[in-house]
């Protein structure tokens, strides 16, 4: 995000954004993924976290995915799981600003996503042994990994529509 | 869930906040199983106090299954029939099983004193309270108001543009629905998402517009103020508390 752009434009963009990341999630319900796995979503967040690491500054991205992160928790009212979105929610975006910054030469948006997808599950794991102090819960994270790839690429190809678009309408053109 | 309109039991919510802190933080202080079983019953009759609806946050409890039972009992199983492949001692994850019930009741009386709160308190006043609590944070500079005034913004984003978003959302979908695969399905929100979010960016002026002029006193303030219900609700606490040290001491 530019230096010039105002205080109340930075912000009033990431109110968007965070408003869309938690609007979209409500379209999980509609649809099944092909894997049937209990807890699995499709992630459909991520591609707003994934817009704002191409458009915005990295403070605007770990700020996006920290207020999320506080509203779904408030709304929700499941704030225990915040330790687990939000550990996961910002580990997976440094993972993929890191990706799309030093290695977008290698990588796709698809991959950047599915990355993305992998970490944030493996995150979520690793807190949870972490809580419950037992290692015996890895065994399910080669479940969550095949889960990762296939919502991670189905978010990465819907993410790099959007971005197509967003480039061809000049939005975020500024940022 | 809000109080019903100033309804009878209408609390200070710093108040409030306190006893759910300290109430979910005891279970991991305690030995004395009776303990358990006092602070289960008190969380009950507080929630009954508070007017929280039972049924709602036994549904925020499903996440809470997700992440953490169904991946241990998954893991459990895992650990069992490979030990019958390579003739592994388990032995030791099974004797850790008291443990893991331990902490899986003291993590589920946590999120149930947490999830009180939250059930039982305007998302004003919960904001509201969070920037009076995290005030220490603004004298080292960070700009704590600045962000929960951005969280309110976002709420009040949600609660206008929700309902029509969602009836949207269902309604493009019906047409998708007809369709079988769940590949066209996927298809068929891309372009829905897609057009979604681009178009969001032509409300941007009007947010930035509304960002600039609201103040954060018109979003959430926090007042201190104790009633005879918060006086009650701590005086009960006080007595739990005294109860739960007592039966700690006399289980020694």
């Amino acid at each position: 995000m530019s230096k010039q752009m105002s205080k109340y434009k930075k912000q009033g963009i990431i109110i968007i954004l965070v408003t869309n990341a938690i609007l979209i999630s409500l379209l999980e319900f509609f649809v099944f993924i092909p894997l049937p796995i209990p807890g699995v979503k499709l992630g459909l967040a991520n591609i707003i976290t994934l817009l704002a690491i191409i458009f915005l500054s990295f403070r605007s991205v770990i700020n996006i995915v920290l207020i999320r992160c506080i509203v779904v928790a408030v709304l929700t009212r499941g704030v225990l799981t915040l330790a687990f979105s939000l550990s996961g929610g910002i580990l997976s975006a440094i993972v993929m600003w890191v990706m799309y910054k030093k290695f977008s030469h290698m990588f796709s948006i698809k991959g950047i996503s599915i990355a993305g997808a992998v970490v944030h599950n493996t995150t979520q794991i690793f807190v949870a042994s972490l809580v419950i102090g037992q290692i015996v819960i890895f065994y399910y994270l080669p479940v969550l990994l095949v889960a990762a790839v296939v919502t991670g690429y189905i978010t990465g190809s819907i993410a790099e529509m959007v971005i197509d678009e967003m480039e061809e309408k000049g939005v975020l053109a500024n940022g | 869930m809000k109080w019903k309109k100033k309804g009878s039991w209408p609390m200070d919510s710093g108040v409030k906040l306190f006893v759910a802190f300290v109430l979910g933080v005891i279970p991991f202080f305690i030995d004395n199983y009776f303990n358990f079983i006092v602070l289960a019953c008190y969380l009950l009759l507080i929630t009954l106090w508070f007017g929280a609806k039972l049924r709602e946050m036994m549904k925020s409890m499903t996440i809470y299954m997700f992440i953490i039972i169904i991946p241990y009992i998954f893991g459990l199983l895992m650990a069992s029939l490979v030990s019958t492949f390579v003739q592994n001692d388990i032995s030791s994850i099974y004797s850790a099983y008291d443990d893991v019930a331990l902490r899986l009741v003291q993590l589920f009386l946590l999120w149930y004193a947490t999830s009180l709160y939250f059930h039982s308190t305007a998302t004003e006043d919960v904001v509201a309270t969070f920037d009076k609590v995290l005030s220490p944070l603004k004298r080292v500079g960070l700009p704590v108001t600045d962000f929960l005034k951005v969280v309110m913004c976002v709420i009040k984003e949600l609660k206008a543009l929700g309902p029509g978003v969602k009836k949207s959302f269902s309604e493009s979908m019906k047409h998708i629905s007809e369709q079988s695969s769940w590949k066209d399905k996927i298809k068929g929100i891309s372009y829905i998402l897609v057009s979604f979010i681009v178009n969001s960016f032509e409300r941007l002026d009007e947010v930035e517009e509304y960002v600039k002029q609201v103040e954060t006193k018109d979003l959430f303030t926090y007042k201190c103020k104790i009633s005879k219900s918060d006086a009650l609700l701590l005086m009960s606490f006080i007595m739990l508390i005294g109860s739960v040290i007592f039966l700690e001491i006399h289980s020694l």
